[in-house]
């Protein structure tokens, strides 16, 4: 299990980290518009996750520029500063060139270059530290030559492509002492000149201690838009041996000088699944099955004779068999294993536990689940967060452990499988287990809470849920920022799933993050209220209860409870909730569905149940716009709509409303 | 603020001021302007408002300064903004222009 090599999960989380600054970017814009706090959050969290993950996969310099830009969001989140033009824009420039070090990651060149050198100075003198000078080594060490000679001299079309010589000027100008000279030759008569074409060149003598790499690294973006040669000044032995240390990627930094973009885009594609054979042979044979059934029943379309009901009743059931079955193959090709995610797990443990002196067992079960590929990308993030907590805070050092009488080896164990139709991952420690005082004492601190008094176990559990806590005095690049929980539920409820945490005080802590296998299909209850037909996905359903008049109870404030296995719990009447008219207003006439979501349960009050039925789920946000409490639609056998009610929507409604 | 270049018929003095945004979005226009300028005999160049620069607009100052030279019109600047003269200075193009002293 040790020797997984981590590149091949490399362009999983490249293409995660530059969807992530796509959405960084965005939401900068946004900002820039004039935006609310939700954006600084979401900006922080992509920022959050590409240092994570940059550090995971030993990218140190990447990881360096966003714990830098991380930390002066953290202030503008905090409210310690006033988000401004100047960190907008400042932040952007980190944008464009994280997807800069992107592009040379994946060309297996050195990241670091003196653009990304000079935004971590500006970034750490932004935030109110300076980064020691030593950190810069990585461009600044010193060439052998007293200087360079640089010839450039644009293609036509480079300005008209956004990219300015002037900018290229002012960042080699950032390197050393420049002695420039304006080449006008080709400039033609001002009668002739296309003012947006470039025809001017530049001689230019750097001088001063600069790599060769540091100098291409500015003309990087722009090397295929320009003539370039970069020579020593004087006829010192060139040396541009690759200085720049610490990539992992294969030491492709020879001849850094020629390096181009080409495959920066290729990376753009709407991502693929590997399909087995064996998979792709069933999905043919069920073709073939149904064909053959088609065929036999075409056959009653030319002469139908009521004898022969019961080979046609044969045949149907035939096709809903074979439809069924070429369904789930179909959906079969989207399921991965578990695995894939999983392997990412030997080396961050490894190192974040040499980080922290801890030791540390980390055992793997399941990995052969299967899970939707779409569900599979999107839980990695909320699994790195939940694994890197739990070796921060959960897992105590050796000295610690044998204090309580533990052995000196911590164990971490990630376990997937099937429960019902979902997929459970838990992720158990044996560590201390939730530090109940400290946790209350933050969230006072915080304002989460007014008083520590009477607090549940379980409220405890739900304190580290909410944005912003974090009990973590030093802010490290590991964990401890106080994002992560928040994050990790949100994209677990996100994909339909839900998260729960159970601590065993001094025997750990163990988080259960239940995820459907799929997110096209659901399985679901069709209930009708009034003329309108919802669907209550099977997952969360409990039971089914037709409750009397008197089982119910009004609590002032207008709520309605209703007692269930001996505990009240809220109605939620979805007439009410959706507005629709002429349902059934009394208790005792309709039915109360108990579902259950982020560990709560209520009761939906509806007429009456129709059936169960698979539902194909239909963004509603892509075809109208985000609704509260409904998380789809679907399209129902005789062509109507019915939406599919979103419990854990609906449950957040409830005590929201609960608490107002 | 007044124009050096009063020798010739005041007639033929042609005033052409730079917008703040003197960047390659504004640069057609400009190049229009700076080519109907050269019909009259001396012509004021104003930078004095110049926020934003890049290097089509200073090119464009380029091919109109030879313009104007091989043409023999009397050419002067009544102001150049500080963000035109470090830029026309990083280019290498400072001398060129003949840009006036930097504002105190």
């Amino acid at each position: 299990m040790s020797n997984i090599s981590i590149a091949q999960f490399h362009k999983v989380f490249f293409e995660e980290s530059l969807e992530g600054l796509d959405a960084m970017e965005s939401a900068l814009l946004a900002l820039d518009e004039g935006g609310d706090a939700e954006l600084v959050h979401s900006i922080f969290r992509a920022a959050h996750s590409i240092k994570g993950g940059s550090a995971t996969f030993g990218f140190p310099d990447m990881a360096a520029l966003t714990h830098e830009a991380e930390s002066l969001l953290d202030q503008v989140r905090d409210g310690r500063r006033a988000i401004d033009k100047s960190i907008v824009e400042l932040m952007l420039r980190t944008v464009d060139c994280l997807r800069g070090m992107f592009d040379r990651a994946q060309a297996g060149q050195p990241l670091a270059d003196a653009v990304s050198e000079g935004l971590k100075q500006e970034l750490a003198a932004a935030v109110g530290h300076a980064v020691p000078a030593a950190a810069a080594k990585a461009v600044a060490k010193p060439a052998a030559s007293g200087g360079w000679i640089i010839q450039f001299r644009p293609h036509a079309g480079m300005l008209a492509g956004g990219n300015e010589p002037l900018r290229l000027l002012r960042e080699l100008a950032a390197l050393g002492q420049l002695v420039v000279e304006a080449q006008l030759d080709r400039v033609p008569a001002l009668d002739a000149l296309d003012p947006t074409e470039c025809h001017l060149g530049w001689r230019i003598e750097l001088t001063g201690a600069v790599t060769r790499e540091a100098i291409a690294g500015v003309f990087e973006w722009v090397e295929d838009e320009c003539e370039l040669s970069i020579e020593p000044l004087v006829a010192v032995a060139p040396p541009p041996a690759p200085t720049v240390e610490a990539v992992a990627a294969p030491a492709g930094a020879g001849g850094a000088a020629g390096t181009t973009r080409a495959n920066a885009a290729s990376s753009n594609d709407s991502g693929s699944v590997r399909v087995g054979i064996d998979k792709i042979d069933g999905l043919i044979d069920l073709v073939g099955e149904l064909v053959i059934t088609q065929a036999m029943l075409d056959q009653f379309r030319e002469d139908f004779d009521p004898s022969r009901l019961a080979m046609l009743q044969h045949g149907l059931a035939q096709l809903a068999r074979h439809t069924r079955s070429l369904q789930e193959s179909v959906m079969g090709i989207r399921m991965l294993p578990i695995g894939s995610v999983f392997n990412r797990f030997p080396r961050l443990v490894r190192d974040l536990s040499q980080k922290l002196g801890k030791q540390v067992k980390l055992e793997l079960v399941g990995e052969g689940t299967e899970l939707d590929k779409t569900v599979l990308e999107k839980i990695g993030d909320p699994l790195v967060h939940l694994v890197r907590n739990a070796i921060d805070h959960g897992l105590e050092v050796p000295e610690k452990r044998r204090a309580s009488g533990k052995g000196d080896v911590g164990t971490l164990r990630l376990e997937a499988f099937h429960r019902g139709g979902s997929i459970v991952v838990e992720i158990v420690d044996d560590g201390a287990g939730l530090n109940r005082d400290a946790i209350i004492a933050k969230a006072l601190q915080k304002g989460l809470i007014k008083s520590g008094e009477g607090i549940s176990d379980e409220e405890v559990g739900e304190l580290i849920f909410q944005p912003g806590f974090s009990t973590a005095a030093v802010t490290t690049d590991l964990s401890g920022r106080g994002v992560g929980m928040d994050v990790v539920r949100r994209n677990v409820v996100d994909l339909g799933g839900s998260v729960a945490i159970k601590s065993r005080p001094g025997n750990g802590t163990t988080f259960t993050i239940t995820l459907p296998l799929t997110l096209a299909i659901i399985d679901g209850l069709r209930a009708a209220v009034g003329e309108e037909c919802y669907i209550v996905p099977l997952v969360s359903i409990v039971e089914s209860v037709q409750l009397s008049a008197d089982a119910v109870r009004s609590v002032t404030g207008g709520g309605e409870l209703f007692r269930f296995r001996g505990e009240y719990r809220p109605i939620v009447r979805l007439h009410q909730q959706f507005g629709v008219e002429h349902a059934r207003q009394k208790i005792e006439e309709g039915l109360v569905i108990v579902v259950e979501a982020d560990g709560s349960q209520v009761g939906l009050l509806v007429d009456e149940l129709i059936g169960q039925q698979q539902a194909v789920v239909k963004s509603l946000e892509a075809n109208y716009r985000r609704v509260e409490g409904i998380s789809g639609a679907t399209i129902l056998a005789d062509g109507s709509v019915a939406l599919i009610v979103d419990v854990a929507g609906l449950i957040r409604l409830q005590s929201r409303r609960k608490a107002a | 603020m007044g124009s050096k270049n009063k020798s010739d018929t005041p007639k033929g003095e042609v005033r052409v001021g730079m917008p703040a945004d003197f960047r390659i979005g504004e640069v057609t226009d400009l190049h229009r302007q700076l080519r109907d300028a050269l019909d009259g005999s001396a012509i004021v160049l104003d930078g004095g408002a110049v926020e934003r620069v890049d290097t089509a607009a200073l090119q464009l100052l380029v091919a109109f300064q030879h313009e104007a030279r091989k043409r023999e019109r009397a050419l002067s600047w009544t102001a150049a903004s500080a963000p035109l003269q470090d830029a026309a200075g990083q280019l290498g193009l400072a001398q060129i222009l003949a840009l006036p002293a930097k504002p105190a």
